[in-house]
């Protein structure tokens, strides 16, 4: 009989280990940049994500390179001159959903705070995003601005009229419960 | 007896506790681990191609490794000013001028197909690009790219040394080339195109319609817009000299945008592959009739654009 209990404790053990990571593989990010010249939009449909449910960590991670833009050359351009991705590959964030509710059968509307990487810059960066949850797992979802110079990215003066100074991203996480093989 | 039964199961549950405990610890520092580094493992693995080799389908006249993306219409307006060598009297900007007008759109990512037309010596060429082999950056499998390339071009008139041809099948001239080009980092790349030319008439006093070339090139990038760019031909079995020279051009490319602007310093007085390569009128110098200068402005139109989203 205690053996049972013990193997139960140690088999529950595992479960709950095993279960409480979520992650997105085809997470959704796009940005776009609206000017009087032109705007443009480019789209990611690679992004990684997971959440540790235990503590609300979050982390998402991509590669520049997945973007797609409506315009062959842009991409090329967006690459090489921009972000640079030769140099810097990807993006990442890590930080933490705060005051995650775990058990929250409705939407929930958190911050999300921490740490974002791109083109070798590291801020500090607050995002609201709204928690959903689907069959046991959930979606993630929200938007948020970035400065193109806090990231040090240059535009010269002849193309500031084409690009927005301030990008516009929207992001969108599907996740479902991350199997540890 | 039952005494030693309940030490034996004491014992068991003492080791399932132990085993569930290590397993427990092994799951927690499973847990500890760093997020971005599950996330690391997980990055997906499509081929990356690397990018912007040269900037353009052309180094400063003659042809890159690049081809452009499937749906894009490349509109080249190329121009040229030079003195006459003998001129006495001296214009105001340049005594002489040529301008190519060409197309250039991509069927696919691979392949290329283009014409154009050249006021000065009136060749009309046509051309095809293929994309064998793609340089890629997330492998070592495939270090180089390699470009197909062939061109047919037709003289309509006598310019310089060169004289039409009678007949006309024989104003026809080709341009075979395999390109081989690889970036070796960020800032430089190199070209290397084995060159066929078969030309239907005998200019310059050759003795042969065949010839063999070798083309060099290499790019060299100043800042995010602007790369210098520079190419030389060397053509094998003839007397440099009264024969035509060896080509040579140095070129600036300043990108903005969906337009590229080419600046270059050249021997060549054509636009077309056979033209340049072979009927080279005069060495590379800063000399009236040798110094061509050269200003090309490549537009861009994207005829198909990519889907952003898979649906």
């Amino acid at each position: 009989m205690n053996t049972i209990i013990a193997l139960i404790f140690s088999f529950t053990c595992f479960c709950a280990f095993s279960q409480d990571k979520i992650i997105a593989r085809q997470g959704q990010v796009s940005f776009f940049s609206y000017t009087s010249v032109e705007n443009i939009e480019a789209a990611n449909n690679q992004v990684l994500s997971i959440i540790d449910l235990s503590n609300g960590d979050i982390a998402v991670s991509m590669l520049m390179r997945a973007f797609v833009f409506k315009k062959a050359l842009m991409e090329e351009h967006f690459n090489e001159s921009y972000v640079e991705s030769d140099l810097y590959p990807k993006l990442e964030f890590e930080g933490e959903i705060v005051d995650f509710e775990i058990d929250a059968t409705t939407a929930q509307t958190k911050m999300v705070k921490g740490k974002m990487t791109l083109h070798g810059v590291t801020r500090e960066v607050e995002v609201k995003a709204q928690i959903e949850p689907i069959e046991n797992a959930y979606v993630l979802s929200g938007e948020f601005d970035v400065g193109v110079s806090e990231y040090e990215i240059n535009v010269p003066p002849l193309l500031r009229p084409n690009i927005a100074k301030v990008i516009n991203v929207m992001f969108r996480f599907e996740y479902e419960p991350y199997e540890n093989q | 007896m039952l005494c030693l039964d309940l030490n034996t199961s004491l014992m068991k549950i003492n080791r399932y506790i132990l085993l569930s405990m290590t397993m427990f610890c092994g799951m927690y520092l499973a847990t500890a681990q760093d997020l971005l580094e599950i996330l690391d493992k997980e990055l997906p693995d499509t081929p990356q191609y690397t990018q912007a080799t040269f900037k353009a389908n052309r180094i400063t006249f003659g042809q890159s490794v690049e081809t452009r993306k499937k749906g894009t219409l490349e509109i080249m307006l190329g121009t040229k000013y030079w003195n006459r060598a003998e001129s006495s009297r001296r214009s105001f900007a340049s005594d002489l001028f040529t301008a190519r007008i060409g197309l250039e759109y991509a069927f696919t990512d691979r392949f290329t197909f283009g014409a154009g037309v050249t006021s000065f010596d009136g060749i009309i060429n046509g051309l095809a690009k293929y994309r064998l082999v793609r340089q890629r950056d997330d492998t070592n499998k495939s270090p180089i790219s390699i470009t197909l390339f062939q061109s047919t071009s037709f003289l309509t008139r006598s310019y310089g040394k060169i004289v039409l041809p009678e007949d006309s099948s024989d104003r026809f001239n080709y341009v075979s080339k395999v390109i081989f080009a690889r970036k070796f980092d960020r800032n430089f790349s190199l070209q290397l195109s084995p060159t066929y030319i078969h030309a239907n008439s005998r200019q310059l006093n050759y003795e042969t319609n065949d010839f063999f070339a070798m083309g060099f090139a290499g790019r060299y990038k100043l800042s995010n817009h602007v790369s210098l760019a520079s190419e030389y031909h060397y053509v094998a079995g003839r007397d440099e000299g009264l024969q035509g020279y060896n080509s040579f051009g140095l070129g600036v490319n300043w990108e903005v945008s969906d337009l590229i602007l080419q600046f270059s310093l050249t021997n060549a007085v054509s636009f077309d592959e056979a033209g340049t390569i072979l009927f080279g009128p005069e060495n590379f110098n800063f000399q009236d009739g040798a110094l061509h200068i050269g200003v090309s402005a490549t537009y861009i139109f994207h005829l198909k654009k990519q889907k952003l989203r898979k649906d």
